[in-house]
């Protein structure tokens, strides 16, 4: 027996080893050589100096995946090496928020900052529930009413919702450049679209906000859906597993999928997938960020979120993949912004979701359902 | 006074687990609010707008199946290697334990890499115009979770056989029984409390289980039970705690029936003790060339169970794409594996998995073999009771659990501070474990005659007393067994976690899932290959173990 838990602490001490933690810089810099934009308010030194009396952590509840962050928390940490930050990453973008009311509702949470993206009608539920911290950023004036709806509540981010299929299996006169398109394609040639040949998310969880958005923002939609619906799995389908259905060759072509996972993807999957921004409705889905109305280190956090809307902090963003909101520069670390996307595919065709509550949910959800025949509406037998 | 201690113990955590997801399924808000009110209503809205009906019946035939696959199989398997002693029957071992290392995510997912409609198997056998259907239906499903299920039957089934007194095999040969009827007569029979309890097992675990629903179930256009729980009360825009609440409360129910069905018929098994006071050594079958059709068996099982799935992971391990559309040689890479130590967070979960697993299979194995002793081999008042408190973590899905510890810890401010902590998950990775430890060590403790401790306790032993110096030590090979058969299971679990853990106590199946979802599913099977190298180190380790025992 105590070779057996010797040999594996052996193990552990490993793993350990190689890792070397990467805590906080040495404490002793000085506030005086930071420099902040002309713009930033005279004693914003002063929040710099509380945060150092701060407990040094931040703990930072979001569904973005670790290497996403990392950049960004690199770089704000060598900016304020007193604060470590860490993500309790990996959890869904629903659980951010669920284990924050639970938590917050005890006000016993260990949460600094919630970053996630889910939809508007949620946000609203912890504005009016549990609460966030009404703080205003001293970048506010680079986001509009689209990226800060509410006191405290900024976009972090926005990822495109994108289109993409895999060019070795469709032919090439097959390939959609708008959903418009891809509905007129599939009509015209039923049999090149067996069905489940198209994938997209259902509107249980985070497909709900981009399907919506496009429903309300785009009077063709229905018609879309109409056309597609025979040919198409709607489901509580990942992202990631999206792309391994038409990488494989599964499936044809994926709509309204994350564009974050999207472009990472077709990175490495060596010319089997090629992602398009539909050229006729681009949905933005907004990462939303807020600080925590019961966090014990609000200076820390008010420079990190302060951080994270900042050019730099935007930058790193790019870097982690995320799309920029604000306008920087497009370069070979981030190759997209929400300005550079909405250049390409026009203003008129853009949308942007996820922070803002529409009316008329259910009625969405049930007719969505309906014309993709999932449960909730009919019990039919789908085992054809 | 002991067997209470023993006995609250695991009433309390079992409770702990359980007791506010009831609480929930009553209340009309989330229990966290303090102005929750009770109401039956979850209950009807459960039947009326959720279509809970179609969901149970998926789940169950779902379960069925894989039961009556996954039994008989492992069963056949264990006889086999075990005992008809095919040739290369260490290898075969091996391989048929290898899905027990591998997460049932990345299991599902080799799986459609090889049989999915794109699979590289379905194609070439597409082109040879053979038909296997689809694995996106309840029949593919099912086969995926058969190959998950296999090796727990298999070891349940093999460490029976190990333990079955030669010299009933030997009397019943010496009385002209031929092998065939001896295996039917002598060898079958006396298995049958590790095959009712795996069965119950797999039967229970197949309804539990997370990842095949996950990645099967949308394409198969089904519902099922966890897919149901985990995207109501995970995934959802607005969760519905009180529906995932009630459903939760009506599989315990469900199960909590087949567990006592199964218990009472287990107690008619009392009879087949075969563990003296004297052993001997075992001794082969000898079938004759029958030997050959089962080493075929086997040969043809390994291949197409374990082997191709885990090749498939292999290869998605190291390419940067796997589609049968290019050839992996073309897109080879060390980019998954070295993406992961790149991040301090998913090193950090490698060793938090690996010191949850040591702790708590250690807790799980002990805490579980005094409570075998207390319900099998004490006075005690409750005995039965007990067993059934042990066995009801199967009636509860792992996301329950860490559901419930999570509120117990919210609304108990004594144990805040257990939030977020490695701990926190030691105390709900055991609680699940529960019934697995409990049916690992059963059996074998039915097996050691009763003579034994009543010779024990004749000589003036008291119980406690009896417990150290005759039960502990005739149980510690199968304690040991147990040990790192818990090891192998936690070090790939996950779903207990969920609500649990914080950013420096996340385990690997949570950041596999994650990644999985985030599109990185190359890192994905990397990650399970480092699982599988852990928890294969850790079986060698037990196997060193095991034989140091034997020469004790």
């Amino acid at each position: 027996m105590s070779t057996a838990v010797g040999a594996s602490l052996a193990l552990a001490a490993a793993l350990t080893a190689c890792g070397g933690a990467e805590g906080p810089g040495s404490p002793n810099g000085s506030s005086a050589k930071l420099t902040f934009p002309d713009y930033y308010p005279a004693d914003y030194a002063d929040l710099v100096d509380e945060s150092r009396k701060e407990s040094g952590k931040l703990s930072l509840y979001t569904n973005l995946a670790e290497p996403n962050l990392a950049p960004l928390i690199k770089g704000f940490q060598e900016k304020y090496p007193w604060i470590s930050v860490s993500s309790a990453g990996d959890m869904s973008a629903e659980e951010v928020i669920q284990r924050y009311n639970a938590e917050a509702s005890r006000k016993a949470t260990d949460a600094d900052l919630i970053i996630t993206a889910v939809a508007g009608e949620v946000w609203e539920d912890v504005i009016g529930g549990t609460g966030i911290l009404d703080y205003q950023s001293v970048e506010d004036k680079y986001y509009d009413e689209s990226s800060n709806p509410h006191e405290g509540l900024y976009a972090f981010a926005s990822d495109p919702l994108v289109m993409f299929y895999n060019p070795q299996v469709l032919p090439e006169k097959l390939h959609p450049t708008g959903l418009k398109d891809l509905a007129k394609i599939v009509e015209e040639n039923p049999s090149e679209f067996p069905d489940q040949s198209i994938i997209t998310y259902d509107v249980s969880g985070f497909g709900y906000a981009g399907h919506k958005a496009l429903a309300e923002k785009f009077p063709w939609a229905w018609d879309f859906y109409e056309s597609i619906a025979p040919h198409t799995l709607a489901g509580p389908i990942g992202g990631g597993d999206q792309l391994e259905r038409v990488t494989r060759g599964e499936s044809l072509v994926s709509v309204m999928s994350s564009g974050r996972t999207a472009y990472t993807g077709a990175v490495n999957a060596e010319g089997l997938i090629e992602v398009v921004l539909p050229d006729d409705a681009t949905i933005f889905y907004n990462r939303g960020e807020a600080i925590s109305k019961y966090t014990e280190d609000p200076a820390s956090a008010k420079l990190f979120l302060d951080y994270t809307l900042s050019e730099e902090g935007q930058a790193l963003i790019g870097e982690g993949e995320s799309t920029p909101v604000r306008d920087i520069p497009v370069s070979e670390s981030v190759p997209r912004t929400v300005k550079s996307i909405t250049a390409e595919v026009g203003e008129e065709n853009v949308v942007f979701t996820g922070l803002e509550k529409t009316p008329g949910q259910k009625e969405f959800v049930k007719r969505f359902n309906k014309v993709f025949g999932l449960a909730g509406t009919t019990s039919q037998d789908d085992n054809a | 006074m002991i067997h209470y201690a023993i006995a609250l113990t695991v009433v309390a955590l079992v409770l702990a687990g359980l007791l506010p997801v009831i609480a929930q399924s009553l209340a009309d808000q989330p229990l966290y609010m303090a102005e929750a009110a009770f109401t039956w209503d979850n209950y009807v809205r459960l039947f009326t707008e959720a279509a809970f009906g179609d969901v149970i019946r998926n789940s169950l035939v779902l379960a069925v199946l894989t039961t009556v696959m996954a039994v008989p199989m492992g069963v056949l398997l264990a006889v086999l290697v075990q005992r008809v002693g095919i040739p290369g029957g260490r290898l075969f071992e091996t391989i048929i334990l290898i899905p027990l290392f591998i997460s049932p995510l990345v299991v599902a997912f080799g799986f459609v890499i090889a049989y999915g409609p794109a699979g590289y198997v379905t194609s070439q056998l597409t082109r040879a115009g053979i038909s296997i259907g689809s694995v996106y239906s309840i029949p593919g499903m099912a086969v995926a979770s058969t190959i998950t299920l296999i090796p727990i039957v298999y070891q349940y089934t093999s460490n029976s056989i190990r333990r079955i007194d030669p010299r009933l095999e030997d009397a019943a040969r010496s009385a002209g029984m031929g092998p065939l009827r001896l295996l039917r007569s002598i060898t079958l029979p006396l298995l049958r409390p590790s095959i009712a309890y795996s069965a119950v097992l797999a039967f229970t675990l197949s309804l539990e289980e997370l990842s095949i629903p996950l990645i099967y179930g949308p394409p198969a256009r089904k519902q099922f039970f966890t897919s149901f729980i985990f995207e109501k009360g995970f995934r959802s825009t607005t969760v519905d705690y009180g529906i995932v609440g009630a459903a939760c409360v009506f599989l315990f129910a469900i199960l909590t029936v087949l567990v006592v069905l199964q218990m009472l018929s287990l107690r008619k098994l009392q009879r087949f003790t075969t563990v003296r006071g004297k052993g001997a050594a075992e001794r082969r079958l000898e079938v004759g060339s029958l030997r050959w059709l089962g080493f075929a068996i086997v040969l043809v099982y390994a291949l197409l169970g374990p082997v191709v799935p885990a090749l498939a992971v292999a290869a998605r391990a190291f390419t940067k794409v796997l589609s049968p559309l290019i050839s992996p040689l073309d897109v080879l890479t060390l980019q998954n594996f070295t993406g992961i130590f790149e991040v301090a967070g998913y090193r950090s979960a490698i060793v938090n998995s690996v010191t949850v697993a040591l702790i708590a299979a250690a807790v799980t194995t002990l805490l579980m073999a005094l409570t075998v002793f207390v319900a099998r081999r004490s006075t005690f008042r409750f005995a039965r009771q007990l067993e059934l408190v042990a066995f009801a973590p199967l009636s509860f899905p792992g996301i329950i659990v860490g559901f419930g510890l999570f509120y117990v810890f919210l609304l108990v401010p004594a144990l805040g501070s257990l939030r977020g902590t490695v701990l926190a998950l030691v105390i709900a990775f055991s609680i699940r474990a529960f019934p697995v430890a409990f049916g690992a060590l059963s059996p074998g403790v039915l097996q050691i005659g009763q003579e034994l401790d009543q010779a024990a306790r004749a000589v003036g032993a008291d119980w406690w007393r009896t417990v150290r110096s005759v039960l502990f030590r005739l149980v510690l090979p199968i304690m040991v067994a147990t040990y790192f058969l818990l090891f192998a299971s936690m070090v790939r679990a996950y779903s207990e976690a969920i609500f649990l853990s914080d950013g420096d106590s996340q385990v690997m199946g949570q950041v596999a899932l994650a990644m999985w979802q985030s599109g990185a599913s190359g890192q994905t099977a990397a990650l399970s290959f480092i699982q599988i190298a852990i928890a294969v180190a850790a079986t060698g380790v037990g196997r060193l173990v095991a034989k140091g025992n034997k020469h004790a």
